[in-house]
C-alpha cells in the first residue's frame, strides 16, 4: 500500500536519481531490520540527481535465504541486465530503496529501430489517493510510458530542481 | 430472556499461476504460502497502538478520535466470518514487541522505529510473512503500518482507514496475493478515507475456501477451466480471467499460466460470463508477488461466446465447466484504467472500484486510452445486465486535466434489490471491447437507526442514554445476519468493543458490545459520556458507517429491569440464589436480587467495559435507588454493580412482610427519579 506519486514528487523526494544497468542481485538477512532483503547492484551510467559512486546497491525487503522465505507483495524486482532509471531514497538503516515502491523504477527499452524509451514499472502496492486533501497535481507517471529516454532524463533533471514540497 | 442476556448472566512466475484469485508463493516456482494455525491465529498488537499515537517527529499516526484496536478486531472478524472456510483469528493481544522479526509472534505495529521505517519506505502498510521455503508454511506474519502517515477509523479526509488496510493485509498473512478484480479486498488499489476494501468479496471467499476449507464446503462449489489463445496461435500468458454472475454479484478472478491455461475454483453454482483481458493496466504483473513481468498483452478483451453476444456458462456444484477462448491479437484499442463514482459531482478519477448502494443513483466516470472513440454511445456501456443501469441521456465526455486522458461521464441507477458484490463495466465500440473488471462494488446498505431506536436494554423503553447503561440499538444493516455474542477482550480484560465486525462509538469512544446482529445491537454506553449533553452514536459494520451519527441526549439515570422473554417475570434471584418464578416464589421478608441497568455513575468508579469486581469494595450506584413491591415501599439493601458482569445493576430488595402474595406481583425501581417499566413482576409466596 502506497500513495501515488507524480513525477515531480518522485524527483523532489529522492536523494538520488540514477540511470543505470542492473549487474546482479542477491538476498541476505539484515541485522538492523531482522528481515531478508533482496539487493541489486546497479552500475551508474548517468546521475540525474546526487553524486553516486560508480555503482549503487538498491535494496528491497523480501526474498529467500536458505530455507526461509519472505514473500512481500508489491516490492519492485530487478533483473540482471535491466536498464533502469531509479528514484532512490536512503532508509534510516542506510539502505537505498526506490521511492513509492515500484513507482521509483522506470525500465529503459529499445525498439527495433533503436529508439530508447522509458516505461514506468507499476508497483504491486495498494495505491491510495487521498480525497478531501490537497490536490497533488504533477505529472502522472503512466503518461510517461514511451517517452524517449533523453527527453525523460531532461524532464527529470528539471523536476529535481523543484523545491521539495511538504508531502 | 434476550439473546445477549444469556451470555451476560452466564457469562509467481508466469508458468505456474493458474489459480482463481492469486496465491502467494515462496518463490516464483515455489510452493504456495499457507498457515497451519488457521483455526486459531493469534496476532499481537504493539502496545503503543492507541488513539492519538504520534510519531518521532510529533506527527499524528493515529487520530485522537479513532478506535484502532476495534478496527483491527473488526478486520480479523471479516476473515473469521467466512462460513465456508476454517479461519479463526483469536482475540487480539498486546505485546511490547515493536519491530518485525523472525520471533514467531504475529505482530501488528504502528511503532516508529528505524527498522520499520526502512522496511516500509513510502508504503502505507507492509505484510512480512516468514515462510518455510520448501513447504510454504508461514511461521510468522507481521503487519507494519507506516508511522509517518496518518490513520483513522473515521474516514477523515487525507487519512487512511485502519480497518480497510488491516483487512487487506490480513489476506496476505493467509497467503493471498493481490487480486485482478478492482473491488476485491485484495486488489492493489483503493482510495483513502474509504472503507470499500473492508467488505470481503467472492474472490476472497473463494481463496479462503480453497486454502482453508470447512468440511464438505468445497463440494458446494464448481470450477471453470480453460485456455486462452491468441488468434495468431500465441498463448495468452499472464492474462486476467474472470467469471462474473451479474445476478448475484459473484465475481472470481484468476491469472493464466505460461500456456494460457487457467482454472477458477470455488465458484458458487450459477450462470457466469467469462472473459479474458490483457494485464496491461490498471492491473500489472509487478502488483503480484510472484508473477513475472512479461505478460502477453497484445490482444483484445474477449468474452466467451464473442463480444457481440457473450454467452453465460453454467457452473454446477462439484463440476468443472470448460471455457476456452480465442482472442483477437493486436494492441487493444481501449483500456479503462481509472474510475470513480459519487452521488454528487465527481472531482477526480483514480484507480480501484467505486462503492455503490442499492436503490441509489450515482454519477460514474471512467478514464483510459481509447475512450474518445466517437462510436461509443450509451448503448455501448453496460454492466452485463446486472442491477446497475445507465440513465438515458446522461453520457458526456471530458478529459483529465493533467494527462488529457479521455473520460466518459454518465449516471447509473442501482436497483433497490441489488445484491451486494462486484459488477463489471463493459464498453463495446467499433474499435473493440474493454472492461473495468469488478469496478463497481455494491455494498450492503449502511447501518441505519434512529434516536428512538436507542433504548434501555432491559425495558426496551426510554429516550437518551445513561453512562454505563446497557442499551439496545434497533435498526437495519447493523451487523451480521447471524447474531454474534460478545466476549472478553484480552487486551483490556473487559468486554470487547468489536463483535462480528461491528464497532459502535459514543462521541468517538468505543462501546463494549454484548451482542450484534443485523437488526439489534446490545452495548454498554461508555462512562465517558458523563457530563455531556448528548452523545453522537456511530455504528460501523464492514465497509460502511452509519451516516450521519445519531445524536441522543445523555441522562444521569435510566431504569430498566431485565425480564424473561415473553413474560412479565423479572430476572430476579431469591435469597437462596435460585431463580424467582411462579414455581419458586420468594418468601415475604426475604431479600431478592433484582437485575437492572441504567444506574449511571458508580463509586468506586469502573472503566467502560470493565467487569465489576467480585473481591474488594463493590461499586455502588451514586443515584438513590428505591423500590416498591406490590405497591409497597421495599427496603433496598444494596444497589451496585453485579460482580463479574458489565453494566449490570444488582438491587437487593427486602420483600415487605405485608407484600401481596401471588405469581405476578408488580415490582418497580426508582433510580434517581427514573422509574422502571411498569409491567415487571415477581412471585411471592
Amino acid at each position: 500500500m502506497v500513495p501515488r506519486f507524480s513525477l515531480e514528487e518522485l524527483a523532489t523526494g529522492s536523494d538520488l536519481i540514477v540511470h543505470g544497468k542492473v549487474l546482479r542481485t542477491w538476498t541476505a538477512w539484515d541485522a538492523a531490520t531482522q528481515i531478508i532483503w533482496t539487493h541489486s547492484e546497479v552500475q551508474v551510467i548517468d546521475a540525474l540527481k546526487g553524486s553516486p559512486q560508480s555503482a549503487v546497491v538498491v535494496s528491497e525487503p523480501g526474498g529467500s535465504v536458505d530455507d526461509v522465505t519472505m514473500a512481500i507483495s508489491g516490492m519492485p524486482r530487478y533483473q540482471p541486465g535491466e536498464e533502469v532509471v531509479l528514484f532512490l531514497f536512503q532508509t534510516p538503516v542506510g539502505l537505498w530503496r526506490a521511492r513509492g515502491l515500484g513507482q521509483g523504477k522506470f525500465l529503459v527499452t529499445e525498439s527495433v529501430s533503436g529508439v530508447r524509451t522509458v516505461r514506468p514499472s507499476p508497483n504491486g502496492a495498494l495505491v491510495v489517493e487521498p480525497i478531501g486533501g490537497k490536490p497533488t497535481g504533477g505529472t502522472d507517471l503512466r503518461q510517461l510510458r514511451g517517452m524517449r529516454l533523453e527527453d525523460f532524463k531532461s524532464r527529470v533533471r528539471a523536476a529535481a530542481l523543484l523545491r521539495k514540497g511538504t508531502n | 430472556m434476550r439473546p445477549w442476556l444469556l451470555s451476560l448472566l452466564c457469562v509467481s512466475l508466469a508458468c505456474a499461476n493458474a489459480q482463481a484469485y492469486v496465491r502467494e508463493r515462496t518463490d516464483p516456482n515455489g510452493p504456495f504460502l499457507f498457515r497451519t494455525d488457521n483455526n486459531n491465529i493469534q496476532f499481537r498488537v504493539n502496545d503503543q497502538t492507541a488513539a492519538g499515537l504520534t510519531n518521532s517527529s510529533g506527527g499524528t499516526t493515529i487520530t485522537a478520535d479513532s478506535a484502532p484496536i476495534q478496527a483491527l478486531q473488526a478486520a480479523t472478524a471479516a476473515w473469521s466470518s467466512i462460513g465456508t472456510a476454517s479461519i479463526t483469528f483469536a482475540p487480539l493481544q498486546k505485546t511490547s514487541v515493536s519491530n518485525s522479526s523472525r520471533d514467531f509472534i504475529n505482530l501488528i505495529t504502528f511503532a516508529d522505529t528505524p527498522a520499520n521505517r526502512s522496511i516500509l519506505g513510502d508504503a502505507l502498510a507492509v505484510t512480512n510473512p516468514v515462510g518455510v521455503r520448501t513447504t510454504g508454511e508461514m511461521v510468522d506474519t507481521d503487519i507494519l503500518f507506516n508511522p509517518k502517515l496518518t490513520y483513522s477509523t473515521t474516514f477523515q479526509g487525507g487519512t487512511y482507514d485502519i480497518q480497510t488496510i488491516a483487512t487487506h493485509e490480513l489476506g496476505h498473512t493467509l497467503g493471498a496475493d493481490h487480486s485482478g478484480l478492482l473491488g476485491a479486498t485484495m486488489f492493489f488499489a483503493a482510495r483513502a478515507a474509504s472503507g470499500i476494501l473492508s467488505a470481503l468479496t467472492s474472490d476472497e471467499i473463494a481463496f479462503a475456501t480453497k486454502v482453508y476449507p470447512q468440511a464438505n464446503a468445497a463440494a458446494s462449489f464448481g470450477s471453470i477451466s480453460g485456455k486462452i489463445t491468441l488468434d495468431n496461435g500465441q498463448s495468452a500468458t499472464d492474462a486476467l480471467v474472470a467469471a462474473v454472475n451479474p445476478s448475484t454479484g459473484v465475481a472470481v478472478g484468476g491469472v493464466t499460466d505460461a500456456s494460457g491455461a487457467y482454472t477458477i475454483e470455488m465458484i458458487p453454482p450459477g450462470q457466469y460470463f467469462v472473459y479474458a483481458e490483457p494485464m496491461d493496466g490498471p492491473v500489472m504483473p509487478d502488483q503480484f508477488a510472484t508473477i513475472a513481468a512479461n505478460p502477453n498483452t497484445s490482444f483484445t478483451t474477449t468474452f466467451l461466446g464473442g463480444n457481440d453476444s457473450p454467452q453465460k456458462l453454467t457452473v454446477s456444484a462439484g463440476q468443472t465447466a470448460s471455457a476456452d477462448l480465442t482472442v483477437p491479437s493486436g494492441t487493444p484499442a481501449m483500456n479503462i484504467t481509472l474510475g470513480a463514482a459519487a452521488t454528487g459531482q465527481i472531482a477526480s478519477v483514480n484507480g480501484g472500484a467505486s462503492a455503490l448502494y442499492p436503490g441509489q443513483t450515482f454519477n460514474f466516470a471512467i478514464a483510459g486510452q481509447g475512450l474518445d472513440d466517437p462510436s461509443i454511445n450509451e448503448n455501448s456501456i453496460s454492466f452485463l445486465g446486472g442491477p446497475i443501469s445507465m440513465q438515458g441521456g446522461s453520457l458526456s465526455r471530458s478529459r483529465t486535466q493533467s494527462t488529457n486522458t479521455p473520460i466518459l461521464l454518465f449516471t447509473v441507477n442501482v436497483a433497490p434489490n441489488a445484491q451486494p458484490g462486484l459488477y463489471t463495466l463493459v464498453i463495446h465500440s467499433a474499435s473493440g471491447t474493454a472492461v473495468y473488471s469488478g469496478g463497481a462494488k455494491i455494498l450492503p446498505p449502511a447501518p441505519a437507526f434512529s434516536a428512538k431506536g436507542v433504548v434501555n436494554g432491559a425495558s426496551f423503553l426510554g429516550y437518551g442514554v445513561t453512562p454505563g447503561e446497557i442499551v439496545s440499538i434497533f435498526g437495519a444493516g447493523l451487523g451480521p445476519a447471524a447474531g454474534v455474542s460478545g466476549g472478553i477482550d484480552p487486551i483490556t480484560g473487559g468486554l470487547a468493543a468489536s463483535v462480528g465486525g461491528v464497532t459502535v462509538t459514543f462521541n468517538g469512544v468505543p462501546a463494549p458490545l454484548f451482542y450484534a446482529s443485523q437488526n439489534q445491537l446490545n452495548v454498554q454506553v461508555p462512562f465517558e459520556v458523563a457530563g455531556q449533553a448528548g452523545a453522537n452514536i456511530s455504528v460501523r459494520y464492514q465497509a460502511s458507517v452509519s451516516s450521519p451519527p445519531v445524536n441522543v441526549p445523555v441522562t444521569s439515570a435510566s431504569a430498566g429491569i431485565f425480564q424473561l422473554p415473553g413474560s412479565s417475570q423479572g430476572v430476579i434471584l431469591n435469597q437462596d440464589n435460585t431463580v424467582n418464578s411462579p414455581s419458586n416464589p420468594a418468601a415475604r421478608g426475604s431479600v431478592v436480587q433484582v437485575y437492572a441497568t441504567g444506574q449511571g455513575a458508580v463509586q468506586p468508579p469502573l472503566t467502560t467495559g470493565q467487569l465489576a469486581p467480585a473481591l474488594g469494595p463493590l461499586s455502588n450506584a451514586q443515584q438513590t435507588v428505591t423500590a416498591t413491591i406490590g405497591g409497597q415501599t421495599a427496603d433496598v439493601r444494596f444497589a451496585g454493580m453485579a460482580p463479574n458482569f458489565v453494566g449490570l445493576l444488582q438491587v437487593n430488595v427486602a420483600v415487605p412482610s405485608g407484600a401481596p402474595q401471588g405469581s405476578s406481583v408488580p415490582i418497580m425501581l426508582n433510580i434517581g427519579g427514573a422509574l422502571s417499566q411498569p409491567n415487571v413482576t415477581l412471585a411471592i409466596q
